[in-house]
């Protein structure tokens, strides 16, 4: 069967008001379907370490916390509001809307199709992609930081990301079959 | 004016136009160091839409009053998109962490999740809210029940909170509460004869509402009551005239100074029958 998924990355500001202010990712989700499939996978990274460090106050780190279970509710109340008539992208583009402050969603991939067995295949591997951008995003912020921070003053020198193992607790669930009705014009 | 654009805080670039009924996205320019929220993107036909002016007065009205709504330039857009608004405004953000209240009315509903936090939160919210509540009342704020994104939390770069009042652009008896369910509730537009005098029940975070100050609510209808017609004439009157239409001009100043002295009887039995304040 073939998934077609899309996926979003959601990211801290670490200063709303600084126009040269960075981000960090901290949580990708992808949503996906198929013939009578639908399913969500997301994943968050777990701040302890940057709250042990003085990255993030006390909010902002229960705020991040908390993003697995956001991104879960908002997925099913996503689908559950609409009747199921949503399309992938309608889902991603909302938490988009939704999340635009401090936490926000700084990317939503075009597109994708992948050829999984059954189900649990789809679940298999909508949570190994989770995984896979979060990393990825999270070595491009790296490198982008070390970049800015050669040119930067001492004590404007960012905190490096290094990508961590271990901190990026991961869930994928079900969703009911969505997108009844719309047609499928997605060329692969 | 050179601006950069984009719809999310942490870069620059291209958007979709898909964020909240007006659209807005957030702006920086290079000789200021600061991020705004520019909007609205979407064009509205006819005189009596004026929503940036809308912004801008309550932002001006908010600011006599102590209330916390951020600060508003007018803004023309120059390379707006064709078919999208061109008389824009600009809104500064005031804090470098904000979270929606939706994010954050947890640690009210349920202070045992981290009385750290509920204390923080609770810090602001009584009298912050009081002012508000007040505000929202003179202009007809529709905007503000227990919309998720419209009050923000944020934190000072000293960890300080503040809570902000956002997005007045259907505010003062716009087109938008002619929709069926404001209608049923009373509501009229302000040009609809003397619709201004309509005593609405605004909406309001029921959580909030509990956690209100009466004795700030008070203070603060008085500051309203006393306000001088002569600024009202001022912080409408200062607007250009391809922002707000001169007969709109003439209904808002007619309104505010017409409400100054109508909303306490309505407030105070809104506060009254939610059981709220303190």
């Amino acid at each position: 069967m073939r998934l077609r998924y899309q996926t979003a990355v959601v990211s801290f500001c670490l200063d709303l008001t600084d126009p040269r202010g960075y981000s960090i990712p901290v949580g990708v989700l992808l949503v996906g379907q198929s013939e009578g499939l639908g399913v969500a996978a997301a994943t968050a990274l777990r701040t302890d370490r940057l709250v042990t460090s003085g990255f993030l106050d006390p909010i902002s780190s229960e705020i991040i916390g908390d993003l697995l279970a956001l991104l879960q509710a908002h997925v099913n109340e996503a689908i559950q509001a609409n009747d199921g008539n949503v399309d992938v992208s309608d889902v991603l583009l909302s938490l988009r809307s939704s999340l635009r402050n401090s936490l926000y969603v700084s990317s939503i991939s075009p597109e994708q199709c992948e050829e999984v067995a059954d189900p649990i295949g789809a679940q298999t591997f909508a949570t190994g992609s989770v995984l896979r951008v979060l990393r990825s995003a999270i070595i491009t912020s790296s490198n982008q930081l070390r970049e800015r921070a050669a040119s930067m003053e001492e004590d404007e020198a960012p905190y490096l990301l290094e990508p961590p193992p271990g901190y990026l607790p991961t869930a994928s669930w079900p969703v009911p079959p969505f997108g009844a009705g719309l047609r499928d014009s997605h060329p692969c | 004016m050179a601006v950069a654009y984009g719809s999310q805080p942490g870069r620059r670039g291209t958007d979709s136009p898909r964020e909240g009924e007006a659209g807005g996205l957030y702006v920086t320019r290079d000789a200021v160091p600061r991020r705004a929220y520019l909007k609205p993107r979407k064009r509205e036909h006819g005189p009596f839409g004026c929503r940036a002016a809308r912004e801008k007065i309550v932002a001006d009205l908010a600011r006599d009053l102590g209330v916390a709504v951020p600060p508003v330039l007018l803004f023309v857009r120059h390379d707006a998109p064709q078919g999208e608004e061109t008389s824009c405004c600009v809104s500064l953000v005031l804090y470098g962490r904000q979270f929606p209240w939706h994010q954050i009315k947890r640690w009210v509903e349920d202070p045992t999740q981290s009385e750290r936090i509920m204390e923080l939160v609770m810090r602001d919210l009584p009298v912050s809210a009081a002012r508000a509540l007040v505000l929202n009342a003179w202009v007809m704020q529709s905007e503000h029940g227990d919309h998720p994104h419209n009050i923000v939390f944020g934190l000072d770069s000293d960890g300080g909170p503040h809570f902000v009042y956002l997005d007045y652009a259907l505010a003062l008896g716009h087109r938008f509460v002619d929709d069926p369910h404001f209608r049923a509730l009373g509501w009229r537009r302000w040009k609809d004869e003397e619709g201004w005098k309509a005593p609405v029940t605004v909406p309001f975070p029921p959580l909030m509402l509990q956690h209100v100050s009466r004795s700030e609510v008070d203070a603060t209808l008085s500051r309203v009551e006393d306000f001088p017609e002569g600024e009202v004439q001022a912080v409408v009157g200062r607007i250009p005239g391809d922002y707000l239409h001169e007969q709109e001009r003439d209904i808002l100043i007619a309104g505010l100074v017409g409400r100054r002295r109508l909303i306490r009887a309505p407030l105070e039995r809104q506060l009254m029958g939610s059981g709220g304040g303190t």
